[in-house]
């Protein structure tokens, strides 16, 4: 059976009595909470949600964020905005007091409904469309735009504040950022919840113009009872590249939808994640790549580390679509359990109708090795010691394309104290991973 | 220093190590020689802690200690050193931060404080001339893509910065060329002193005329079945291990 959706409904009504927004909105919000209404909530009989249950949100009595600005007491888990320009969201809406008081030259930021439907960048091709849209586009009431303007080198990278505080709100941000032509940015979305049982269902668009440079790292502190589900959806044009970075540390469940379109010839997307759930935390990904035209180029590496009583997911697909000739797409997702009761699931997934193509693919599941923690500690590292710095060492490489040095520094910091929890959990006993059950659904092509 | 006495040990219950004997004083070299599968690598093993190998009898006292009931990194942190036959590579974790890390826990271990880090730079730096080491080494990651002499090097490098008491060097020269020998011959010869002993395992008598040996000791069968002096290491060279096989097997 589907989770009910019955707190939902209850939810949009409350909102549809409350909200301000012109009339042509409110018919479209209308039209989107129809369609989500009509097929419910995901669950594992539908694709893509084989893995992932949302039952649990069946139980939360969720109300819209109200407006307002959300407190950072709980959560002090923030990059310092003197090395960055800071953007704060809270509740999922923009929040000028919390923000640098000044944007770099080429920034403009505007929060509100979009003036008509063909603004709205609602007509922007999903990669792939979810329900889950639909419902954020119903909920959402602003719509956060950043925009870049051609030309335009930052040299701080923009950090999207994304806040939460009290309980068991929903919330639906709605992002669209459009990067003109000939940038070089660096965007973070922080995404560090301090509410009890939220749940944060955000939508973000991502445009990038000609000739340009984005890295985008989606980084998730949230509180561990928050549900985290956000659908990324970026078009890449001609010339650009696209880097996405995304780690998973906090949060009870976090779904990352990440879809792609290499939509110019010369646009290539690299896509990083990092994922660490345990204790009960449920860490999803599922991207997408579509190669649309010849000479694109995309590469996929994530690094899964599943501890004690964690359950990883990563459904990586690519396609390439029948005139894509002389693309590339290479696709990796190597998970290293560090206990009986941790869980992967992982299926790369290839889908070529072009014939003149590089791609390769796989995935590996292992426990630390055996080897390598023995000669460690023969250089004197305690056990746990050594189980760290091989951890460490497997999700570092990943962070290589972060080029500010001060964020990865701050990054360094917040997978330190991850990484700690979740060494700390585990016995001491040499012996404990032999018997560790091996991955399910270690996916072969499906050419 | 090192006393090993009656030592069984075995791999998945099959029986390698049948009855050790050996005494290693302060300041001595001795070398250990012996056919493939004769059991080389596992004593290495079995005195670094490696869990691979279960002693089923006998006793290693190491330091008026009771080696067998000490905890790998213990082992090191008091002062054993193996050099591995085919050492680890560790992707992502690079060969200064595992040499401080190492170094640390040594000498927290013996509550010393903080290794101070411009004296490591200035140590690491003078040590890696000796083993002929370009500095961007200490930025790459354990290993990952190095040769096998590089690899060998490391191992040095990281023994004449642990400074152990006792050094355990399984088959460090197999594979060398001559040059490669000789610096690795150069990074042992230089932390020889009285305090401080070795136990070169090898293959060919040819490390030992770079490395002058104490004692050299042929183990077969699981067992030491000669020991003698340099001289055993050269007619050894000579006339194989056959006949010592053979003299055990009677
Ligand atoms: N980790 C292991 N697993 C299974 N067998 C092993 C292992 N290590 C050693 N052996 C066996 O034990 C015997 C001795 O091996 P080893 O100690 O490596 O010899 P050497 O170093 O003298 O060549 C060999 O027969 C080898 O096959
Ligand atoms: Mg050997």
């Amino acid at each position: 059976m589907r989770p009910s959706i019955e707190h939902l409904t209850t939810a949009y009504e409350s909102f549809r009595q409350a909200r301000k927004v012109p009339s042509w909105y409110s018919e479209a919000q209308d039209k989107s909470w129809q369609r989500f209404a009509e097929h419910g909530l995901p669950w594992r009989k539908d694709e893509h949600w084989k893995y992932t249950s949302l039952y649990h949100l069946a139980k939360i009595p969720v109300v819209p964020a109200p407006d307002g600005h959300a407190e950072t007491g709980a959560n002090p888990v923030i990059y310092t905005g003197d090395q960055a320009t800071v953007i704060a969201l809270a509740n999922g809406r923009y929040t000028p007091s919390s923000s640098s008081p000044t944007l770099p030259d080429g920034v403009t930021v505007t929060a509100g409904v979009p003036r008509d439907e063909k603004r709205s960048a609602l007509s922007r091709q999903v990669v792939r469309p979810s329900v889950l849209q639909d419902l954020n586009a119903a909920f959402a009431e602003q719509w956060i735009e950043i925009t870049i303007a051609d030309n335009t080198t930052l040299s701080q990278p923009l950090y999207l504040w994304h806040h939460t505080s009290g309980e068991q709100l929903l919330c639906s941000p709605r992002l669209v950022i459009n990067v003109g032509r000939n940038c070089d940015v660096t965007v973070v979305e922080h995404y560090g919840g301090a509410g009890d049982q939220c749940v944060i269902n955000g939508s973000v668009s991502v445009a990038v113009a000609e000739n340009s440079q984005v890295h985008h790292t989606k980084l998730q502190t949230d509180h561990d009872s928050t549900s985290h589900l956000i659908n990324t959806n970026v078009d890449v044009s001609a010339d650009s590249r696209y880097t996405s970075l995304v780690i998973d540390m906090g949060a009870r469940l976090a779904r990352s939808d990440l879809g792609i379109n290499l939509n110019g010839q010369g646009a290539a997307a690299r896509l990083y994640g990092v994922f660490l759930p345990a204790g009960g935390q449920h860490f999803d990904h599922h991207s997408f790549v579509k190669h649309n035209l010849p000479h694109t180029a995309s590469e996929q590496d994530y690094h899964g580390v599943v501890g004690h009583g964690g359950h990883g997911v990563f459904n990586g697909k690519v396609l390439v679509q029948p005139d894509a000739q002389k693309i590339e797409a290479v696709q990796s997702n190597d998970n290293i359990l560090l206990s009986t009761s941790a869980e992967i699931d992982t299926k790369p997934e290839l889908e070529i109708y072009a014939d003149d193509v590089k791609c390769a693919h796989g995935a590996t599941v292992g426990q630390l090795d055996e080897t390598s923690l023995f000669y460690l500690q023969s250089r004197g590292l305690s056990r746990r010691d050594a189980r760290h710095l091989l951890v460490e060492g497997f999700i570092r490489e990943t962070f290589a394309t972060v080029k500010c040095d001060h964020f990865r520094a701050f990054l360094d910091q917040l997978i330190e104290t991850k990484l700690n929890v979740l060494v700390d959990q585990l016995p001491l006993d040499a012996t404990e991973m032999s018997s560790s059950k091996p991955a399910s659904g270690t996916g072969p092509a499906n050419v | 220093m090192l006393k090993i006495e009656n030592l069984h040990a075995s791999v998945d219950d099959t029986p390698i190590l049948k009855g050790i004997n050996l005494q290693i004083s302060a300041g001595e070299v001795h070398a250990i020689m012996g056919p493939n599968g004769s059991g080389k690598s596992t004593l290495a093993g079995v005195l670094a802690g490696n869990e691979r190998y279960t002693v089923t009898d006998g006793t290693i006292t190491f330091q008026d200690n009771d080696l067998l009931d000490m905890k790998t990194e213990d082992r090191a942190r008091a002062g054993l050193f193996l050099a591995f036959q085919y050492p680890v590579e560790i992707p992502g974790v690079n060969n200064a931060y595992l040499l401080k890390a190492a170094l640390n826990a040594r000498r927290q271990y013996r509550g010393e404080g903080q290794l101070d880090a411009f004296d490591f730079l200035t140590q690491i730096k003078s040590k890696m001339k000796l083993m002929d080491m370009s500095e961007d080494f200490l930025k790459r990651d354990v290993n990952a893509g190095f040769s096998g002499g590089e690899k060998k090097r490391n191992e040095i490098l990281q023994m004449t910065m642990l400074e152990p008491t006792l050094a355990v060097l399984d088959e460090t020269d197999s594979g060398l060329d001559i040059d490669a020998l000789k610096i690795v011959a150069q990074g042992v010869n230089s932390l020889r002193d009285e305090q401080r002993s070795f136990l070169m395992i090898t293959h060919y008598q040819r490390l030992l005329d770079y490395i002058q040996p104490d004692f050299v000791h042929v183990l077969a069968n699981g067992r030491i079945a000669k020991s003698g002096d340099r001289a055993l290491a050269l007619e050894l060279e000579d006339r194989g291990y056959d006949w010592i096989t053979r003299e055990v097997a009677v």
